[in-house]
Formats: C-alpha cells, sequence, structure tokens
C-alpha cells in the first residue's frame, strides 16, 4: 500500500468517526468559556428580545409604523426623482458645457459605475466622456491601492481580489439578465458582493440580484445589509 | 417539560420570536465545542473570549434573518468561520498560513516528538496533540476543528470554507497526516 492510499485509509477511518487521533483530541478537548463570559452573551441575548415598552406596547406606533415608513420613502423618492434632472443640468453647466451639450452631459450616467459609463460614449460629448473617464480610472486606482493594502495586512494570503468595478462590471455583462454569480475574489470580499448585488438591482435584474443575495446571505449570514438591500432581504425572508 | 429535546433550529425559531429561554438552551448546547474553536484558532485565550463573544452578538444581531434551512450548527459555524477569517486578516501578526504552498502542506511540523523520545502517558498526549494543532497551516486546523468540535461532514465543511469538497479534503488528509506522524513515536 502506497501512503497516498494509506492516507485516505485514515482519512475514511477519520471522518467514519472511529480513529484514534478523535479520541486523544476529545480527551483534552474540555476548556469552556468563562462562567462571567456565559452570564454576559445570555443577558445581551435577552435584552436584544426584550420588548421595547416605549414603541413595541405602543398601539399608536404598532399602527402607524409601517404606513408612516412607506410614506417617508414615497416623499423621498419623489423628491429625488423631481430634483435629479436639477442636479444634472447643474453638472452639465457646471463643468463649462456649451448649453447645447448639457442633455447629453444629462445622459451620462453616475460615476461610479464604471461599465455604464464605458456603454455609452457615443451619447455623451466627448469632453464629458473623457472627464468621467479620467475619474473613473483614478477611482480604479484608488480601489485597487485599498485592495492591495487591504491584502498586505498582517501578510495574510487572502485571495486576491480583482478591482472590484472591473470585476463586477465584466461579470455583470457576462450574462445579462441571468443570475449571474461574481467572480470568487468578490465572493471573498462580502462588500464588493454587495456592491455587486445592488448594481444587478441598478441594472433592473432582480432575479440575479435576488439569487446572489440568497447566496450572500448563506455564506454571510450575520453581514448587515445596506438599507437598499432591505427590501429584497424582505421578500426573501417572505418566500 | 421532560418531553423530546427542541432541535437547534427550532429553537433558534422560538428565539428569533422573543423566547430567550431558547437561546439559553441553544448556547449551552453549542457554548464549549465553539469556544474550543475558538480557542484553537487564537491561542490566546483573551483574544478567544473576545471572538466567541463576538460570534454570539452575530448570532443575536442576524436572528431576524435565520432560516431554517440549513442546520443551525452549520449556520454558527459559518459565522465563526467568517470571524475567525477576519481576525486573522487583522492579525499583525499575521498567522494564517496558505494551503497554496504545497512544500509548507507536505512538512510535518518540527516536534520534540521528533526524535528519540520518551513514551507519553494519554494525557500527555493529548496535550501534545493541541500543541501540534496550533502548529497546522491555519486552513488544516480550521478543517480539522470544524469535524472535531462542530462535528461537520467534510462538503458542508467545504462549503462553509468556501472551497471545493476535494480542497477541505486535501487539507484535512495533510492535516492528519502531519499530526500522526508527530504522534507516532510516542505511541
Amino acid at each position: 500500500m502506497n501512503p497516498e492510499e494509506r492516507d485516505d485509509d485514515v482519512l475514511r477511518e477519520y471522518l467514519e468517526g472511529d480513529s484514534a487521533l478523535s479520541r486523544l483530541y476529545k480527551r483534552g478537548a474540555s476548556e469552556q468559556p468563562d462562567p462571567r463570559l456565559d452570564a454576559r452573551i445570555r443577558a445581551e441575548a435577552r435584552r436584544a428580545v426584550a420588548p421595547d415598552k416605549r414603541v413595541a406596547h405602543s398601539p399608536f406606533a404598532r399602527n402607524w409604523m409601517v404606513p408612516t415608513s412607506l410614506a417617508a420613502v414615497f416623499v423621498l423618492s419623489l423628491s429625488v426623482v423631481v430634483l435629479m434632472p436639477e442636479s444634472a443640468d447643474d453638472a452639465g453647466v457646471g463643468v463649462g458645457e456649451p448649453a447645447g451639450t448639457a442633455p447629453s452631459a444629462i445622459s451620462t450616467p453616475a460615476p461610479d459605475s464604471v461599465a455604464d459609463v464605458e456603454d455609452q460614449p457615443a451619447a455623451a460629448s466627448p469632453p464629458a466622456v473623457k472627464r468621467a473617464t479620467e475619474s473613473d480610472a483614478k477611482s480604479r486606482e484608488e480601489r485597487k491601492a485599498a485592495t492591495a493594502e487591504r491584502e498586505s495586512v498582517g501578510g495574510a494570503p487572502v485571495q486576491s481580489l480583482p478591482a472590484p468595478a472591473t470585476a463586477l462590471g465584466s461579470a455583470r455583462k457576462a450574462a445579462p439578465g441571468a443570475n449571474p454569480l461574481p467572480a470568487a475574489g468578490v465572493r471573498d470580499d462580502p462588500r464588493a458582493w454587495l456592491r455587486f448585488i445592488e448594481e444587478l438591482l441598478g441594472d433592473e435584474n432582480r432575479e440575479g440580484a435576488t439569487s446572489n443575495l440568497r447566496a450572500f446571505l448563506d455564506r454571510y449570514p450575520d453581514f448587515p445589509l445596506p438599507v437598499s438591500l432591505l427590501p429584497l432581504a424582505a421578500s426573501l425572508d417572505a418566500q | 417539560m421532560g418531553g423530546e429535546e427542541s432541535s437547534d433550529e427550532a429553537l433558534m425559531l422560538q428565539y428569533r420570536d422573543g423566547d430567550a429561554d431558547a437561546f439559553d438552551q441553544l448556547y449551552a448546547r453549542h457554548k464549549g465545542a465553539l469556544f474550543r474553536y475558538c480557542l484553537r484558532h487564537c491561542r490566546q485565550r483573551s483574544t478567544a473570549e473576545e471572538t466567541f463573544q463576538d460570534v454570539w452578538m452575530r448570532v443575536i444581531g442576524a436572528r431576524l434573518r435565520y432560516q431554517p434551512q440549513a442546520k443551525f450548527t452549520t449556520w454558527l459555524y459559518r459565522i465563526a468561520h467568517n470571524r475567525v477569517i477576519d481576525g486573522y486578516r487583522s492579525d499583525k501578526s499575521g498567522a494564517i498560513q496558505s494551503l497554496d504552498d504545497d512544500e509548507s502542506g507536505m512538512q510535518a511540523p518540527a516536534s520534540p516528538l521528533d526524535g528519540p523520545e520518551r513514551r507519553l502517558s494519554s494525557s500527555q498526549q493529548a496535550a501534545r496533540l493541541q500543541a501540534l494543532l496550533a502548529e497546522l497551516p491555519a486552513e488544516q486546523r480550521d478543517v480539522f476543528l470544524l469535524h472535531e468540535e462542530a462535528g461537520l461532514a467534510l462538503e458542508t465543511i467545504a462549503e462553509i470554507s468556501g472551497v471545493g469538497r476535494e480542497t477541505a479534503k486535501s487539507r484535512l488528509r495533510y492535516a492528519l497526516s502531519k499530526l500522526r506522524a508527530a504522534l507516532k513515536d510516542a505511541s
């Protein structure tokens, strides 16, 4: 029997739960947390589910919390929609464009979406595109630097992550309208993955965003979600 | 009382719905194993306690999103694994080691047992095993602990670690091989 076969036998025996190594390990594994730590955690668990008398027990709050929240969201959304063209107008004029080119500048999307900017070069006036591209290139460089810095912390061989914007853009382009999962590097970085999901939502790929969010929550069940994804998460809970 | 014991998943759902006693039961069931999982990774008791507490705080914080589709143990150790990885990433001493380096993956850790050593008693061997475990690369140690402490199957360990089954299997095989080799002389 060669060493590899012997290792496989050892592994099989170990996984079946009948190994001397397991017994030896269990013999020495008896440490327990400090009782004070137990008490602290249990107290926190109780505090978390204790009813908040000020809000939850108030019939007014219970009846009006949801409608009030929805109304607030509606008013905020309406404000954004109403104010957005004015802001875009301001931006077009502010960068010194001739008045006639302002509408095409408005059609340029927000500069944090590299893929979208690159998709629409013909729609925007050349100087505007150039500025947007330069701005995005700078932003990409900053993100790369931040990623490199994070990877170098402690010398830990964290899996190398692609620059988020590039990775996200290409992954989304690869399967438009489908349920694309981002590259493994992005999935290893919960923040990058959440950005990816937000962009899917922005692309109106709700199905893709839903399947990604489900996979995300499987992998990072406790990671705090951004406000923009809470409605989608709530819809998952309801399923 | 005296009826059937509730499953972990049922207890977590009860806790999600506001039953703090259910949390106490869950905590009592898992605290020892989870604590040892943290302790073996962090080595220092104070860091392990901090990690352990943080994992439970995350469980408490994520209770409303808990779905009983996966086993509670899988969910709990996924949170713990992620927390431990975060700890390694922020650890300035850079304790994490990669299995990508096949050389380091194949070498048995240096051990006082390598050589003409006396036979060790059972309790000494158990203590020796823990010391050897601490010398393993973090990823191999993780797979070993997820099986030993959480009782997880290889597929679940692979899922939690975000790697394929074969990678997880390979890590475990290396870990076992090294531990056995280092203990052999004393047995």
